[in-house]
């Protein structure tokens, strides 16, 4: 009956999680140097264990949300390795994340010099240019470079709009951070249950939900590293118009202050 | 009966709330890309339409008329868009508004299909674009998954 609880409380919160895990080949049959009555007693002490582990792992990789830094547990040591959320969250990250991106519309007197004029801005910035699709040119500038890009913008022609913005990730990347950190720790535990596993069977759980673990790992680091690239280069994206086909700039005044109504439209929609 | 009525005045926070998670289903023939801090979701077919979604908060008083003649008179007074049509749009129990506008970009007529939904503190929005002749083809299946938001 306990181990039948064991295995349920295993295979549970394994089996809701655990979607597009792969299947995976176990280690190789039993030993065959331990008789079966202390075989079945280690599996059963084995399966206690993944009984108690694996809930507890698994409950970790959702990581509470970064609260203050708070101080670290002085008195002995705990009965579980969890880690001071707060004091993590802190020193993972010692400054805020910040995403800059500027959406400008500039009327010249000749859209092509202007573009050349761009490109030739992106590369003294050690910047690049993302792309170039007709009238509109979207430039990748190192963020702290951002202000000096936007000021020569604005001075490349008539100004119709610009509007500039400065998205705080910090609470999705310290959370991610916090994520991969807790998924890489449980990857550990469920190897060292894996060397433990008694037989094939209670192995090819385990090398089950490693998988599961790695492919969440794999998704986190990918998702890490997009915002890192976001924030470390800045997107500066301008729209040349003719002088004599330019929007009136007059409407720059009326614009409502809610900064997401100016994100609207093709150009941001389509800047892939 | 106490019991009852707490339950029925949970229920009606969460509803006043706002539950949207701003979330779409995927298009078919629709690939999600990776997206920026700006989109939730964003999905790319072949033809380079592209339907993404987002949510943010909504200040207090805003309503669904606000934000429709909001969003319009971004698009058309500021944006310089031309307003094709304008038609109420539902997901799921959530009311919204569906706009079509239309503009040029490098001489190519391009479509710009949003849907902005408000539930309670929540703003959604859909939005879906593309060169017009490309995006046609497509246009009940976007309307689909802008219907499709959670």
């Amino acid at each position: 009956m306990r181990r039948v609880m064991y295995l349920a409380v295993a295979l549970g919160p394994a089996t809701l999680l655990g979607s597009g895990c792969m299947q995976a080949g176990y280690g190789g049959p039993p030993s065959e140097a331990h008789p079966a009555a202390l075989q079945s007693r280690q599996a059963d002490r084995w399966q206690a264990d993944l009984g108690r582990n694996l809930p507890a792992a698994l409950a970790g990789s959702e990581a509470p949300p970064p609260g203050p830094p708070t101080t670290p547990p002085s008195s002995g040591t705990p009965a579980v390795d969890v880690p001071d959320w707060g004091v993590r969250a802190a020193e993972l990250v010692e400054k805020r994340v910040i995403v800059y991106t500027a959406e400008y519309h500039v009327a010249v007197a000749n859209t092509q010099a202007a573009q050349g004029e761009a490109e030739k801005l992106a590369a003294e910035l050690n910047g690049y240019v993302q792309s170039i699709t007709e009238d509109r040119v979207v430039l990748r500038i190192p963020a702290d470079k951002f202000s000096a890009a936007t000021a020569r913008v604005e001075r490349m022609g008539q100004l119709v709009s610009r509007q500039i913005q400065a998205q705080d990730i910090t609470e999705e990347y310290v959370d991610l951070r916090m994520r991969l950190s807790s998924s890489q720790a449980m990857l550990k535990r469920l190897e060292a249950l894996l060397e433990k596993a008694p037989d094939a069977k209670q192995a090819l759980e385990v090398e089950r939900e490693i998988a599961r673990v790695m492919t969440e790992i794999e998704r986190l680091q990918g998702r890490i590293r997009l915002l890192e690239t976001q924030a470390a280069l800045s997107t500066v994206a301008i729209q040349f118009h003719r002088l004599s086909e330019a929007p009136r700039p007059a409407l720059l005044g009326r614009k409502l202050p809610f900064d997401w109504l100016h994100t609207l439209g093709v150009n941001a929609l389509l800047d892939y | 009966m106490v019991r009852f009525i707490c339950g029925m005045a949970v229920a009606a926070l969460v509803l006043a709330g706002g539950c949207t998670t701003g979330q779409i289903e995927r298009p078919d023939g629709y690939l999600e890309i990776q997206t920026g801090p700006q989109y939730a979701q964003r999905f790319l077919s072949v033809d380079g339409n592209v339907i993404a979604s987002r949510s943010m908060e909504n200040p207090k008083g805003g309503d669904l008329d606000y934000w429709t003649k909001a969003i319009s008179r971004e698009m058309t007074e500021v944006a310089g868009y031309t307003l094709k049509e304008s038609q109420p749009i539902k997901a799921g129990r959530v009311e919204g508004t569906l706009f079509d506008f239309r503009t040029p970009v490098g001489g190519i007529d391009h479509t710009y299909l949003v849907a902005v939904y408000v539930d309670g503190s929540t703003i959604a929005l859909v939005e879906a674009g593309g060169q017009s002749e490309k995006l046609a083809p497509d246009r009940d299946k976007l309307i689909a998954a802008i219907r499709s938001l959670k």
